[in-house]
């Protein structure tokens, strides 16, 4: 835990994508580039691609056009490097929470301080009292913390979350949502996060990437300046979710205007995607 | 009212209690009815004249030989080289039919290509290939094992192919993004989810195994229980031949609660 890392930098050039030949596109030219230790919300309504362009980025699928690069390195397939929780915690209902945190190790062969750390990142998602539990015996959020958990045990740069708390209650999710971005940011990883929730982009990232329309294109690209403590109290935090619902509101509006890549409403200023981060 | 001034856990034992009891009558009742089915029709044949000589199978002269059996070491000499068998015979079926299941679990054509011709060799009973095994095999020893084998082959087969499905695909898709390679899937997700069908399978086998097992020894061999059988038949040594049928029994069932007991340990599976 003491490892403070610098986050990956995701670089997507002109992405375009279809599942298979002849049928219709689900991205078209997506270009996004994304800063080290980020947190970035891709947010848009059932259908716009945005789970799809989170696997191209985990390698879970390969783009038909365009590429994907890691810190300067081309995305060919799936690493551990860069690791997505996803909307099932996924956990192998013979395995206690324990071994289940320590799957990802298991698979990359490291045995030293396998132990010690299986029992640190437990304590970080707060289930130290639940090492021995099987999975199977868990409720539903503390499932997603043993997800995160292995995700973090294999030390990625980068962690990518598919709209993992849908599941969950509003409680369990606000808690959780508090905790991954707190954890996020002590490890300076970067984190994409796909949702349709506007509440949850908000508390979670920094900026959201707006996707709409049958191929999905990016439409807008928000930034949050908060406090950490993402308070919904805070007046900041609703005048930045108005913001947000404005710009996925735009994709409400009749597809001639939806396609266009500012979208009409006057509240929204897409941001122009011209930051260039250096990581040499 | 006075009831609910017991103390709570006071009430539920003597329930327990008295079911345990009832359990026990129950078993007893079913081992009398039995015995006493082989006590009286063991005496009908001791009255008839025409078959008076087959009498020594009655329940008194099988339970005396059975205890002489034991106390000589004569039942662990005969059953020995049986389990000897029906240990190889299940180890190659295993060998065979889990690889073999997996296989047709994971691949929806192979199964379509195995599935008539598994399907009509399954149906052929194992003791019809007993001359081709006397033909390819140069020892009886090994022609038994390849019956037992193939008898054991199918259950295991497809109890592992049908175990295939409760594989959920994201379990595969998250270890591979955590970094799993094919031989890490077939190890900490494969085998582990497919191990409780595996040893239904296996469980089976062992029952179709050790039915086949007996009738297989009555080929060339001179050894294990089949041969004993056919052995106490021949010098109508009745008492022999019943206390052997009596073993066969008990170990079968031993075995089989063997089976049951790795089942409950290995299962991950809740029942609902």
């Amino acid at each position: 835990m003491t490892r403070r890392g610098r986050g990956a930098h995701v670089q997507i050039d002109a992405l375009s994508h279809r599942y298979r030949r002849g049928s219709g596109p689900v991205l078209a030219d997506v270009s996004l580039e994304i800063a080290p230790g980020s947190r970035v919300a891709l947010i848009g309504r059932s259908g716009c691609g945005k789970s799809t362009l989170l696997h191209l980025i985990a390698g879970l699928a390969t783009p038909t056009l365009g590429a994907i690069h890691i810190d300067g390195r081309r995305v060919t397939g799936p690493d551990p490097s860069r690791v997505v929780m996803f909307q099932e915690p996924c956990l192998l209902p013979w395995l206690t929470a324990a071994r289940n945190v320590g799957l990802g190790l298991s698979f990359l062969g490291r045995r030293e301080g396998r132990k010690e750390k299986i029992a640190a990142l437990l304590d970080l998602v707060g289930l130290s009292a639940f090492a021995d539990r099987n999975a199977q015996d868990l409720s539903g959020g503390q499932q997603q913390r043993v997800a995160l958990a292995r995700a973090l045990a294999v030390e990625p740069d980068l962690l990518m979350l598919d709209e993992p708390f849908s599941a969950l209650d509003a409680l369990t999710r606000a808690a959780l949502q508090r905790d991954v971005r707190a954890i996020a940011e002590r490890l300076g990883l970067t984190l994409i996060l796909v949702t349709h929730d506007i509440a949850e982009a908000v508390a979670l990232c920094d900026r959201a990437v707006v996707l709409a329309g049958e191929p999905g294109r990016i439409v807008a690209d928000l930034t949050f300046d908060l406090p950490a403590d993402r308070s919904p109290l805070d007046p900041r935090f609703a005048e930045a979710r108005a913001r947000l619902y404005a710009a996925l509101a735009g994709d409400l509006a009749p597809p001639e205007a939806a396609t266009e890549a500012s979208p009409p409403t006057p509240s929204v200023r897409p941001v122009p995607v011209e930051r260039s981060f250096s990581h040499a | 009212m006075t009831a609910l001034a017991l103390p709570a856990a006071a009430r539920p034992a003597p329930l327990a209690l008295r079911r345990g009891a009832m359990r026990v009558v129950l078993i007893a009742a079913g081992l009398g009815v039995i015995g006493l089915a082989w006590w009286l029709g063991a005496a009908a044949v001791a009255a008839n004249p025409r078959t008076s000589a087959f009498a020594d199978f009655a329940p008194g002269p099988t339970f005396a030989r059975f205890w002489l059996m034991l106390a000589s070491g004569e039942a662990w000499a005969m059953t020995a080289p049986s389990l000897n068998r029906i240990l190889h015979g299940l180890a190659i079926a295993i060998a065979i039919g889990v690889p073999v299941g997996i296989l047709i679990g994971a691949s929806p054509s192979v199964r379509t290509a195995t599935n008539l011709p598994f399907q009509i060799l399954r149906m052929v009973s194992p003791l019809a290939w007993m001359p081709i095994a006397v033909l390819a095999f140069r020892s009886w020893d090994e022609a038994i094992i390849f019956l037992i084998a193939v008898a054991a082959v199918w259950p295991v087969l497809f109890a592992t192919a049908a175990g295939y499905r409760r594989i959920n695909p994201a379990w595969l898709r998250m270890s591979r993004n955590l970094g799993a390679r094919p031989p890490h899937l077939l190890w900490f997700v494969i085998l582990p989810a497919i191990l409780p069908d595996v040893l239904t399978g296996i469980r089976l086998a062992v029952g179709i195994a050790w039915v086949v097992l007996v009738p297989a020894e009555f080929l060339g061999v001179t050894s294990g229980l089949g041969y004993a059988i056919n052995d106490a038949r021949d010098t109508l040594e009745y008492d022999r031949l019943a206390a052997t049928v009596l073993l066969i029994g008990l170990i079968g069932f031993a075995l089989d609660l063997l089976c049951q007991e790795a089942q409950a340990r290995a299962s991950w599976i809740r029942e609902p």
